[in-house]
């Protein structure tokens, strides 16, 4: 399996709300918040069901204009990763 | 208890019961609880231990030769606050002023020693009415309701603001804190939050109080650490639930930080600057 091909999925024991575009989430095993800015909160959007890299970079071109932000695959990759690294997302086999 | 204001009668059960009575030792652990029977047991070593169940009632059994008035604080206090969390209240550490004229509510929070009773008993002394002193229960509409039908004062605080405690009672009888009872200043109704200030006592801040709009999270945060003993809503597994009603309530709600000098602490100003920025929320 490539990169491209996994599929990442929220955490279940993440809730998360929206304050003003920004999105607040909570860790409820850890008590632990943490909060997303608005491209954070349109990658975390694009996760609602279980979805691959390419898929989420796709949500996110299609909610902003990118055109000046670079390379937007590596800023998905790093968000997730990120994601990732905090346990508020899993991957799925 | 004096603390309390008498409800209409609406006939049928009563809506809550504090009464004294044997707590069973043998509590599942919470974590094994069955999440619909909403309950948590508070222990105050010295005083008194209390089991809180699903938002009506308040079981206790205190320790020996405790005196009443030492047992209705804590019954007042972290009993009736779970109470509350369990009804689906968001409980706030602060105070609620209803302004002379207006119909809704300013929130003063702090940490410990920011002045917010102080800004309250002076608001009251200005004729303003207090809706809820210490700890501000919000229902999911943004209403604030009423509190005890008292305020805390200190002595430090009486002394500043010019008050003789010569004819209060003390909250307890070995601490300089006194009930001051509210009466017609007391507002006894639910109302609309209109702001939320947080006073922040600053060793560097210099001349007269400086209010600073608070925006995106960093709102919610403030409401969070206000919250009054999280520890609770965290036990009873209420936080996460809650989430979505802080982000919402952080949300609609102006938030603001007041700074203020350490020394002098400028009464009148503070006071001005709150009610001024409060009247201007009505048009915001």
């Amino acid at each position: 399996m490539t990169e491209y091909e996994t599929r990442f999925a929220r955490n279940e024991k993440v809730v998360a709300a929206d304050m003003g575009g920004e999105t607040v989430m909570m860790d409820v095993d850890k008590g632990v918040y943490l909060s997303l800015n608005a491209t954070g909160t349109q990658i975390w959007e694009a996760l609602a069901k279980p979805a691959s890299l390419p898929e989420i970079t796709q949500k996110v071109r299609e909610a902003f204009d990118v055109s000046a932000a670079g390379d937007l695959d590596a800023q998905v990759s790093k968000f997730v990763s990120d994601l990732k690294e905090n346990g508020l997302i899993t991957e799925v086999k | 208890m004096p603390e309390l204001i008498d409800a209409p009668d609406l006939g049928g059960l009563p809506d809550l019961k504090i009464q004294a009575g044997q707590i069973p030792n043998d509590l599942e652990p919470w974590d094994q609880r069955d999440p619909d029977n909403l309950q948590i047991f508070i222990k105050v070593p010295g005083v008194l231990s209390m089991l809180v169940e699903n938002g009506k009632s308040i079981t206790y059994a205190p320790e020996k030769g405790v005196p009443e008035d030492e047992i209705r604080l804590f019954l007042l206090g972290s009993g009736l606050g779970a109470l509350l969390m369990q009804r689906g209240f968001l409980v706030v550490h602060g105070n609620a002023v209803v302004p002379k004229g207006r119909y809704d509510a300013l929130l003063c929070v702090g940490e410990s020693g920011a002045g917010k009773s102080t800004t309250a008993i002076a608001m009251l002394q200005r004729g303003h009415q207090i809706l809820a002193d210490d700890v501000a229960p919000i229902d999911a509409h943004g209403f604030v309701h009423p509190g005890m039908a008292r305020a805390k004062l200190w002595q430090k605080t009486a002394d500043k603001l010019g008050i003789d405690t010569t004819r209060l009672a003390r909250i307890r009888a070995q601490d300089d804190k006194f009930n001051l009872p509210l009466g017609a200043a007391h507002a006894t109704t639910p109302t609309r939050l209109s702001a939320i200030f947080c006073l922040s006592p600053d060793p560097n801040h210099k001349g007269k109080p400086k209010v600073e709009e608070v925006t995106g999270v960093a709102k919610f945060v403030t409401l969070r650490n206000n919250l009054y003993r999280p520890e609770q809503l965290r036990i009873m597994r209420l936080e996460a639930g809650l989430l979505g009603r802080l982000t919402a309530l952080a949300d609609q709600t102006p938030v603001y930080r007041v700074s203020r000098s350490l020394d002098g602490f400028e009464i009148d100003a503070l006071l001005d600057a709150l009610l001024d920025t409060n009247e201007a929320t009505r048009h915001g």
